[in-house]
This record gives C-alpha cells, structure tokens and sequence, in this order.
C-alpha cells in the first residue's frame, strides 16, 4: 500500500475548512462507490450491473452523506479548541521558562504588585466592615439616633421631660427609646463589684430587633424589678449558668430578677456593658434642663431620617416657646446609627482608602514601566519569533499571559499580604476602628482582590504588549539599535511624571499626619501623662445619701490612700481629662460687680467639684495664688480655682486674685465664690481642643455633692500595684462600694490619639513604599536608556565630552522631567489636603516648608536614582561602545 | 447461511472498523473489503455506514485520516489506528469475547 505519510502542514491547514471538509468527504464516498464498481467489473460483472450492486451494497448514499459530513464538522470545532487550548499550554510554558530566566525581575514585579494589591485589599476590608456594611441589627438603616443640638453643643442628650415631649410629638418612628448610663454596684455574691448598665424606657430590645440567647428580652408593662444580662456577665459571674433565668441580683441594694441572657455580640449601648434594666424614666422628677437621656430610635418604613427630624423640630420649636430657658436655641438632629457608631473614624478611614488607591496606582505604573522595559529589551525576541510565523495577536497574548501570571501570583500573594495587614491594623489600634470584631476576609474582599490584581496586571501588561506587537522583525533582525526619543521615550517621561507626582501626594499627606502626631505628642495638655491613676467611685448605698457624709467619706478614702508607699498625692474630681465619663457641665455666671440679670441671659463657665491635692495628683499648674486647702470649709468664705481661660475671660489684663463671680445653682440668688488662684489651661475634651472657662471648687463648700466621682493618684512608677491598694482601701471602707474603671492618664492620652496615630502610621507606611517604588521606577527608565544609549554616549565621547557632561546630560533629562511631575504632584497634594483638613493638628494644611521639602527629598530620590546609572554611562569606553552595534 | 446485519450491532461496527486497522493504513473501501473476507460474508454491513463511523472515530481521536494514494493510482483517504484507537481495540476485543462466552454459557445451560 504505498501510502503518503506527511503532507506538508500548509495542505493540511488547507483542509481546515468546512466546505473543504464537504467536498472531501464526497470526494470519499464517490472513491468508494467507482471503485467497488470497478472492482466487481474486474470480477466479470457487467459495469450496468456492478453499479446497481455497488450502489446496493453502499446503503443509503445520501443519509451516509449527511451525516458524516455533520461528524466531520463536529471533527473541525474540536480540533480548534484543542488548538487554543495548546496554544495556551504552549504560552503558559513560555511564560514560565521567561520569568523563572530573570528571576530578580519577575521576584520585583510580582513583590511590588502584591505590596499595593495586599495593602489596598487590607484597607478595603477594614472599610468594608466597617463603612460598608450594615449594622448588626434587622433593618438596620432604619435604626438612628437622636440628639438635641444647641450652638454651644451641637450634640447633646435630652432631658426627660423633652424626651416625652418629643416622643408623644411625633408618628414617624415605630419605637422610640430614651436610655441613660447607669454604673450600680452589685453585691450578694462573693465580692462586691461596679456593674455598668443601661436603665431604658420604651421599646428598647424591640427597636434593636435582637431576641434574647436565653430567657427573653425587656418589653413595654415589664416591672422595674427584671433585669437581662449581657453574655459577659452571665460567664463571669455566673459560670454560664444556665439556670441563671430566676435567680435575684441586688443592685445597689434593690433585688432584681434575672429573666434573659443576650447574646454575646449584642454589646449596646456600649462595648463593656453588663445589664439592662427599665428604669421610669418619665415619673422621675427631672429638670428639662438635665440632658442626660440617650434616645435611640427606628424609623417608621418609608420615613426618611430627615423626615422625622423635621417633625421632631416642630417639637423643638414648640418647646423652645414653651420653656425659654431651658430650651432657647436647641433643636434636634437625627443621625442614622451607623453613622453615629462609625463617627470620626469614617473621615481617617476613606483616607487611609484614598492613600491605598494611590499606591496600588504607582504599584501599577511601577510594574508597567518594568513591563515595557523588558519588551524593548526583548524586541530582538519578538522580531525572530514573529519571522519564524508568529502573528502579532499570538505575540500579544502571549504578552498578555504573561501579565496574566505575574498579576495572579501577584493577587495570591496580596491576599495573604492582607491576611497579615488586616491582623495588624487591628492590633494597631483596635480603639480607633469601631465595629473592629466585624472585621474579617470574606468572599467579596477577595472578589475585590482579584479584581484588582487582573485589572492591573492586565492594564499593565497590555500596554507594552500593544508597542511589542508593532516592532517590526525586518529592522529587529536588521540589527539596528532602537535609536532614543520618539514615542516611546515620551511614554517612559510619562511615567516617571506620574510616578513622582502621585509620590508627592503620598509622601505630603504622610508628613502633614505625622507632624500632627508630633505636634500632638509634643503638646502640653496642662497635666501628667505620666504615673496618674484614676479609678471611679459610686457612692449609691445607703449610708451616703448626703453631701456631709460623702465629703467625709472621700475625706477619708484620700487620707488613707495618701498613706500607701508609693502614692505621691491623691485627690478627686468629678470630672477627668479626655474621658467621656464623669459629670461635666456649665453654670451660669457673672462678677460680682455686674448687674443682676436673669439666670438664663448670663454665660456659662464648666463647673468642676476638687478635693484638695487634686492639682498636685493631676499635675495641673498654679499660675497665681493658692491651691484649695483643707481648711477651706463648709463653714469658711466660698472660694474657687479658676483656669486662665476663664481669668483672661472674667478680668482681661486683671489680676483676679480675690475678686468674686456669682454663680447659679441650686441657691435661687447664687453664690458668690472668691478667686484664690489660677491654674493653667488644659487639654479637657480632646488633645486638639482648646480649654473652654472653667472653675473648680472644694468638695466641703460645693451646694451638692455627687455621688460619682473619680480619684486620682499620683504614682511613683507601678500603677498597677497602687491599683490594688486603692481597692483593698476602698473595701476596707466600705464593703459595698469598691472602685472601678481604672485607667492611667497615659492610657486616656494614647486613647485621644489613637485616630491620629493611625492615620500616620498607615500613611507613612504608604509614603515610604511610594518612596522606594518611585525611587527604583525611576532607577529602572534611567538604567534603560542609558543602556539602550550607550551606543550616542560613546559617540558624543568620541567626539570629545567629558564625562562630567555625559553625566549631566542623563541626570539633567531626569531633573527635568522629574520637576514636571512635582509641579503636578504639589497641585494635586494641595487639593488632596482637603481630605486630612480634619484630621491636622498643629500645622496648615498648606504649610509651605513640608510642601518644600517633600518635593526636596523626591527631587533628590530621583536624581540620586537617575545618577547611578548614569555614572555607569560616564564609565563608559568609547571604543567598545561603538563596538556594540 | 444466516447473515447478521452488523451496522445494527450497537459498538459492533467501530470494533470491527479498529479490528480491520490493526494491521496498517486502509480506506474506506479496502475496510468494508476487510470485513466481507475475513468473516465469509457472514457479517453483512451495509457500506456507507462506514464512513460515518470512520469519521467519528477520527473526531474522537481513535484513528488518524491522510489523503493518499491508492492501489490503481486514484486519491483517497487512508486511515490509521492511533495508539488510543489501539488501546481501545484491545479493550473492546477482551469486553467482546467475555460478552459473547457470557451468553453463550447462558444459553447452553438454558437449553440443556
């Protein structure tokens, strides 16, 4: 049989065709039908005769026909997708036998790619959890809060009385809640211990839509004397008990029975809380100027936020009319829960998102800038592949495979970068990201992850693979070197400008965060720091119900704490700096030589109750006079401490020693309390806060004392041993009122600071990755065309340059183009402070001398990067250079 | 003589077609030949639907198709055994041969 084994690949590609399949397979079965015929005429049949059995023994010709032209059709689809497919085997291979053949290139791609998608992933789960979803809660964008809002306290409580007011006023909520804080002490088991609660009044687990994990939660007709406990609780206290349902607590001395558990992620109103109970809060005799009641609410279907705003400030309006002291100039503001819970934290977090974007963005110019070095220096490759058949679409997938690769090892890289980034921004600062336990991985940050590494990879591989594609192979093959300038060159500039620009916004927003954290740091707040430990009281039991009884008290816990080795000084306070807990308010004023006016007319100054050597415990500085003194008693001439503000506010220029200010309290006609020093200003709400007027007055001479206060000791090193003193003391005293919430002040300032600290951290880190990532960019486009230049340097050499100039020329190129990019890059950091504005401190957002030397040291960067390789260039031998070609 | 029609013994077709091409290239009239004279006649198949199967085989990657030359100088198209086609030949033939001793016991016993 002398068949014909190969036939050339041409031939075969000729057949291809789905017409070309249809004629042979005619061309078949005629072969089939003549020669059998032919066959049988040979054997001695008549050719009439052979035909008719040719054809009979054949079937049905056209059915045959039919159907194996439709298989041979079924034959040609296969086999193009198995060609793809080993087109794509093949790519694949290449690809791999290309990266691991330069493996510091491929290492520095893939690294530089999986730093910016694992940081952007990172910051997008932490944003995602914490902007992007909903609360916890069943229709959770119905759930908002209410305040009132005066010009002096954009977000205030309410009082009880406004609060029925306001919900009896209103149709657009289905529940309505107004809650207050409650810190009751609960005894019976085997140590006393301060309980931090919630007493609410309305519909308050309703509202929530939360069901209790056992037992069952608080609703409207429940008695004051149920109470649920929160998870933390019922495993502390109670071993998780689960017959705990029944069984009594004595909250500061009143039984309440226990008749459901929560579950432990519910934690509202705060994160550290313990129970709920109902308190009536509408039969209590509360002033309307007492704003002290959180209200909680959800909205009525349908009704927007500022639906109900509006019809709560019709309220408002009324009761302004209706009670001019109280209520002059507040109205009501209704902010959803989520805002509310996210609060400050939203601003630095979109930022921090902001300030990924755009390293994620120099990732990818970075890693196409490399790109497109490598396809011109592999121009020679793709000239002989593309003479040996491959077509330009081949060369570009194979480019694209090979952005596809680099980007995929990239994403699964970055997903474990931000596995480890995730980690770590939460253990940066876990008080500064609220809803911090949502935050965790899920399929759509990975979705994202993906999508962001194909995005750019393929972004920056198309880019050199579309430039790759048009080098011709005649002039590769030629071997002429691709001479410099021209387009090509314009798209390298391009990016070095991009690169230096988005750098310079980076690296500006970096510095202006951080010198706030410096300026922060640096700042003297007006008190220690350093070895202050405070603790809370709460004297609810019964023998304390009067001011003489607790001044006694207090008189007495100091005295025995002042004598613990180690305590320094000790007093208390009712309120500390840069905590939220603690009872704060104003007092209206005025000197003693002004006119009477009525009470709601005159300004308000905060009012503060001290012991003596609560400045010393603080560390707060007497400017002027003296401290209070334990001599200064109930009996004794009313005397007060001033801060300077309110000293610079009462008598400008003055020396206030002496002088009196009336203030109203309790006393219809006020008391006249006499200056007798000045201390300076601090730092009380927030480290970036300047102090507002406030006075201090001695606990034995105060119209009322309350029950909470907080003590401050001074230390010397240790709190921690002094914080077990404190309690032992405190028992000792009184078996039923042990202290609680201990935190040092260096806690609460670091608390203060921790949005800031946050922001500068993650920021810088940003600042100094686009740092080295525009660094090394720029390195590479120098190291490229000075190599791709060496040939024109050694010509100009020849010629008689000198290297200085040769060095010159290449650095100056750089200089140039670099300078374009920060000219950009200041523009675009001018109008990107606009986002930080809130978040600085202690330096303008336009402050000149960082703009300055930000732009200086990227200057500097890229001149220092655009010089190595250039000195390379310098080194250069002009005979051996002229050799290249 | 009894003839069995083969085209409509399911599979019975493509094991004979592999069968004929165990010994070398053939076209499609050269197997049909092959089948007349190796089993006397007995199998009776009828031609054409050769050609379907010998393209399915093809699109299934079982034989190999090569335009060529035939005997008495005409084009035609030769097919060969790949060595998946091989290795299912030797598949097919032991499943045949069990099968047909499996029902050849069957019927001994039944009629004995």
């Amino acid at each position: 049989m002398g068949v014909k084994r190969w036939i050339p690949g041409a031939i075969q590609r000729l057949l291809g065709s789905p017409e070309q399949a249809d004629a042979d397979v005619r061309e078949e079965l005629r072969f089939h039908l003549e020669e059998r015929a032919a066959e049988l005429m040979a054997e001695g049949v008549a050719e009439a005769e052979a035909r008719r059995r040719a054809v009979a023994e054949f079937g049905d010709a056209a059915r045959h026909e039919s159907e194996t032209r439709r298989v041979a059709h079924q034959r040609l689809t296969l086999g193009r997708w198995r060609r793809g497919l080993d087109v794509a085997r093949q790519d694949l291979r290449f690809t791999g036998r290309i990266l691991a053949r330069s493996p510091g290139f491929t290492l520095a791609a893939v690294l530089t790619l999986a730093l910016g998608i694992g940081a952007t992933t990172a910051v997008f789960t932490v944003v995602d959890a914490v902007l992007l979803r909903p609360l916890p809660f069943p229709d959770a964008d119905r759930l908002v809060v209410v305040w009132e809002s005066s010009p002096e306290a954009p977000r205030d409580p309410t009082s009880p009385p406004n609060f029925v007011d306001f919900r009896d006023g209103t149709t657009g909520f289905d529940a309505l809640v107004g809650w207050e804080d409650l810190s009751l002490t609960l005894t019976g088991l085997e140590r006393p211990e301060v309980l931090s609660g919630t007493g609410f009044t309305g519909e308050f687990f309703v509202a929530l839509g939360v069901p209790a994990l056992i037992g069952r939660v608080l609703r409207d007709g429940d008695e004051a004397d149920v109470v649920v406990i929160s998870h933390r609780l019922w495993q502390t206290r109670f071993g998780g008990d689960p017959e705990v349902l029944g069984r009594v607590l004595q909250l500061e001395g009143q039984p309440y029975e226990v008749v459901g558990v929560m579950p432990p992620e519910f934690r509202v109103p705060r994160d550290k809380i313990d129970f709920w109970i109902r308190t009536p809060i509408e039969q209590r005799n509360e002033y309307r100027s007492s704003r002290f009641l959180h209200v909680l609410g959800r909205l009525r279907p349908g009704v927007s936020p500022a639906m109900a705003e509006s019809e709560l400030n019709a309220v408002a309006v009324r009761l302004e009319r209706e009670y001019p002291v109280t209520n002059r100039d507040y109205r009501v503001v209704v902010v959803p829960a989520r805002d509310e819970v996210v609060g400050e934290a939203g601003e630095a977090l979109v930022v921090v998102l902001g300030a990924v974007a755009l390293l994620l963005l120099l990732a990818a110019v970075n890693v196409s800038n490399m790109l497109l070095g490598r396809a011109a220096s592999r121009a020679h490759e793709y000239g002989v592949r593309s003479a040996l058949g491959a077509s330009g679409a081949r060369l570009r997938n194979q480019l694209l495979v090979e952005s596809l690769v680099l980007g995929g090892t990239a994403g699964a890289l970055g997903v474990a970068v931000a596995y480890g980034g995730v980690a770590a921004l939460l253990r940066l600062e876990p008080e500064a990201i609220p809803r911090a336990a949502e935050v965790g991985l899920d399929y759509r940050v990975l979705g994202f992850a993906l999508l962001v590494s194909l995005g750019v990879s393929v972004a920056a591989g198309l880019f050199p693979g579309l430039r790759a594609a048009r080098t011709g192979p005649a002039a590769v093959l030629r071997g002429s070197p691709v001479r410099g300038g021209g387009p090509r060159d314009r798209v390298r500039r391009g990016l070095i400008v991009a690169e230096l620009a988005l750098s310079l916004v980076l690296l500006v927003g970096g510095a202006l965060l951080f010198r706030t954290f410096v300026a922060l740091r640096a700042l003297d707040p007006g008190y220690a720091t350093e070895d202050v430990l405070t603790a809370k009281v709460h004297l609810g039991g019964s023998p304390y119900t009067s001011s003489e009884s607790r001044v006694r008290y207090f008189e007495t816990l100091l005295e025995r704490v002042r004598a613990v080795p180690g305590v320094q000084a000790a007093g208390v306070t009712t309120t500390i700096p840069l905590s939220r807990a603690g009872i704060d308010f104003g007092l209206a004023y005025r000197r003693e030589s002004d006119p009477p006016l009525p009470e709601d007319e005159l300004p308000e100054a905060s009012y503060r109750i001290v012991s003596p050597g609560y400045l010393d415990a603080m560390g707060m500085r007497l400017i002027r006079g003296r401290d209070l003194s334990p001599a200064d008693r109930a009996g004794t001439a009313p005397v007060t401490l001033i801060n300077r503000a309110f000293a610079e506010r009462l008598w400008p220029g003055e020396d206030p020693i002496g002088r009196r200010i009336i203030v109203h309290y309790i006393a219809d006609e006020g008391i006249a309390w006499q200056v007798v020093g000045v201390v300076e200003d601090t730092r009380h709400q927030g480290l970036a806060v300047a102090a507002e007027p406030q006075f201090f007055v001695p606990i034995a001479q105060a119209e009322f004392l309350f029950s909470y206060m907080t003590v401050v000791v001074r230390t010397l090193g240790a709190p921690a041993v002094v914080a077990d003193a404190l309690n032992e003391i405190a028992i000792e005293i009184e078996p039923t009122e042990p202290l609680y919430d201990y935190s040092t002040m260096a806690e609460l300032r670091a608390g203060a600071m921790a949005r800031e600290r946050l922001a500068a951290a993650l920021i810088g880190i940003f600042a100094v990755l686009a740092l080295i990532l525009s660094a090394t960019g720029v390195y590479g486009v120098v190291s490229y065309q000075v190599a791709r230049r060496t040939r024109e340097i050694g010509v100009r050499m020849a010629l008689g340059a000198a290297r200085g100039r040769v060095l010159g020329l290449v650095v100056g190129e750089v200089a140039a183009t670099a300078a374009i990019g920060l000219m950009i890059g200041l523009v675009g950091a001018a109008l990107a402070s606009r986002l930080i504005a809130g978040l600085l401190f202690g330096v303008d957002r336009f402050d000149p001398l960082t703009y300055a030397a930000v732009a200086l040291l990227l200057m500097g960067t890229a001149l220092l990067a655009a010089w190595l390789p250039a000195r390379r260039a310098a080194r250069v031998d002009p005979v051996r250079a002229l050799r290249t070609e | 003589m009894t003839r069995i029609d083969a085209t409509s013994l399911y599979g019975t077709l493509n094991l004979l077609i592999l069968k004929t091409l165990e010994s070398g290239a053939r076209h499609g009239l050269d197997v049909a030949r092959e089948i007349r004279v190796q089993t006397s006649d007995v199998l009776r198949i009828e031609e054409g639907a050769l050609y379907p199967a010998l393209h399915r085989l093809e699109r299934d990657g079982l034989v190999e198709a090569e335009w060529g030359v035939s005997e008495r100088g005409r084009r035609a198209k030769y097919y060969t055994l790949t060595r998946k086609g091989r290795r299912r030949l030797e598949r097919e033939r032991e499943r045949w041969v069990e099968h047909t001793r499996a029902v050849a016991t069957l019927l001994e016993v039944t009629w004995g």
